[in-house]
């Protein structure tokens, strides 16, 4: 057989393992809980992912051996080219999958995320070293306590929407920090945020500066550890995802099981190799809390802190496992946002 | 006639009689399925585990099975430097469901193949070991079916296969550095 006809079965050969690797890659997918090659919307049920995974590969199969049984019953591309064709095709699939789960979370999305109704008034504040969204509770008869929300380093402010309108339908105020851009978490200058951010909060008129508390997500979580350690005006504190180790940011598969392959870019960059983490050292400020409240919460799905357990810290700390959940759903998740809003307001109530 | 040949006719034997057996066996004989499907399996099982570390104990089983393949490869092609066996439609007649290849028959570079992956998988896992070993046995018992080996050509692949997973099984000291140095690219990339 001609080498060239043999290159036009290599080329059908690699149509087919294209095909047949996108489904592959779907299946892998919903095994795997691999958020950055799915196609399916975020909170969709891994069967879906199986389903359309097993449908793409049937079809692949029937197509070429069913339909190309000239092609197959030839000499096709011995080993070494065999391999060549079948990697190639299964890295184009893998890329194209990639591809398709990025434009899936840009313009598809998540049952999760309808738009938050606000139960207040907000006003977006413009401080010399930060700003933010303060969100105050509809109804009269303030002084509110007031929680300061620090978000996940490049996570944008509205990422804490939900929370902020969870805690003003329970008439407690929200000091929502815009952290987005990189300079912001410099160290040491990230430490000054919150108490600048606190000294706002205690001028204002509306907020009962008796009744404050801290409430961070992912490197949030230790930001608000850290700065809770050093300020016992601090009520109750809530660390949600955060990360305690630098072990925490290290690359890898983990971080396409919460996000997409660009997001995992970007956060690896925005982490760098943990030094934030490190000197942040939110594990080791914890006893300096003393008995000052602090709930941990983690999904049991998050895979950056799956070591972490309730016997790896104090058993001042109230640590909550929440089944079925990433990282990423945490703050958005309804039963979260109220068991841990009920939380901060028990406890913010019986310090007064 | 060897034992060799007279196995190979009484398999070959039952070709062209049910339509149904010679459409399975021609979907099993051919290049792509045995081979795609063991490829995906370990690609598969680069990406399982509960754990970083069960994972990693995968994906050095992964590149085991690559290096075992290779071996079997090199192997392959040094036995038919040294000795070449005609295949059994240059020699007698047979019902060949399939092309004429025109390398040797002995050893089965497909049974090499397959059990290459087979025993590594073995190694790492006995349920996929077995399957990977249920594939190949297919894939080898196909071969001799549709005519193009005689089935000590298989079993001689299949040892050449175990015995090439066999080496890679017992220097995985030696090629730690190599198998470290695969899984760390892959974890910058986010794929280990």
């Amino acid at each position: 057989m001609e080498f060239r006809e043999q290159i036009t079965i290599g080329y059908v050969f690699f149509a087919f393992a294209y095909c047949a690797g996108l489904g592959f890659w779907q299946i892998v997918a919903a095994r795997q809980g691999l958020r950055a090659l799915s196609w399916m919307p975020r909170g969709a049920k891994h069967r879906w992912g199986y389903l359309a995974g097993s449908v793409l590969l049937v079809l692949a199969c029937v197509w070429f051996f069913g339909t190309r049984t000239e092609d197959i019953f030839s000499p096709g591309p011995a080993s070494s080219e065999f391999l060549f064709f079948l990697t190639s095709a299964l890295l184009a699939a893998l890329v194209s999958s990639m591809l398709l789960s990025l434009l899936v979370g840009r313009f598809v999305p998540a049952r999760e995320d309808a738009p938050v109704r606000a139960s207040g008034r907000s006003e977006d504040v413009h401080a010399t070293w930060w700003k933010g969204t303060l969100h105050l509770p509809a109804s009269e008869g303030g002084p509110w306590p007031a929680v300061c929300l620090v978000p996940d380093t490049g996570s944008e402010v509205e990422a804490l929407g939900a929370l902020a309108a969870g805690l003003g339908r329970k008439k407690v105020s929200a000091l929502a920090l815009d952290m987005d851009s990189a300079e912001t978490w410099q160290y040491p200058d990230v430490l000054a945020s919150i108490p600048q951010a606190l000294a706002y909060l205690e001028r204002n008129e509306e907020v009962d500066a008796e009744r404050l508390g801290l409430l961070g997500v992912g490197l949030g979580g230790d930001l608000v550890i850290r700065a809770a350690a050093s300020d016992p005006q601090i009520r109750a504190v809530v660390a949600i995802a955060p990360l305690l180790s630098p072990s925490s940011v290290q690359p890898g598969l983990d971080l396409l099981r919460e996000m997409s392959y660009l997001e995992a870019i970007r956060w690896r960059r925005r982490h760098g190799s943990g030094a934030v983490v490190a000197r942040l050292d939110a594990l080791k400020h914890l006893p300096e809390l003393e008995n000052r409240p602090l709930l941990i919460v983690y999904g049991e799905e998050d895979r950056l802190s799956a070591r972490w357990t309730a016997t790896s810290f104090p058993r001042s700390v109230e640590f909550n496992k929440i089944p079925g959940l990433g990282r990423a759903e945490l703050v958005r998740d309804p039963q979260v946002i109220s068991s841990t809003v009920s939380w901060l307001l028990r406890h913010l109530e019986a310090s007064s | 006639m060897t034992v060799d040949a007279a196995l190979f006719q009484l398999v070959n034997g039952f070709a062209t009689r049910i339509p149904l057996l010679d459409g399975l066996m021609r979907l099993l004989v051919n290049d792509y399925l045995v081979p795609t499907t063991l490829c995906l399996l370990a690609a598969a099982l680069w990406f399982s585990g509960a754990t970083r570390e069960e994972r990693a104990r995968n994906q050095r089983a992964v590149v085991s099975m690559v290096i075992a393949v290779l071996l079997a490869n090199v192997l392959v092609k040094v036995c038919n430097l040294i000795y070449f066996r005609p295949r059994p439609f240059s020699v007698q007649e047979v019902k060949l469901l399939f092309y004429r290849p025109s390398d040797s028959s002995l050893p089965s570079n497909a049974g090499a193949v397959a059990f290459a992956f087979a025993g590594v998988g073995w190694q790492r896992s006995r349920r996929l070991g077995v399957l990977m070993g249920v594939l190949g046995t297919a894939f080898g018992f196909a071969r001799i079916f549709c005519g193009v080996h005689y089935p000590l050509d298989i079993a001689a692949g299949v040892l050449v296969g175990l015995l090439s997973a066999c080496v890679v099984g017992r220097a995985q000291r030696i090629l730690e550095p190599l198998m470290a140095a695969f899984i760390a690219v892959g974890r910058r990339l986010y794929l280990a």
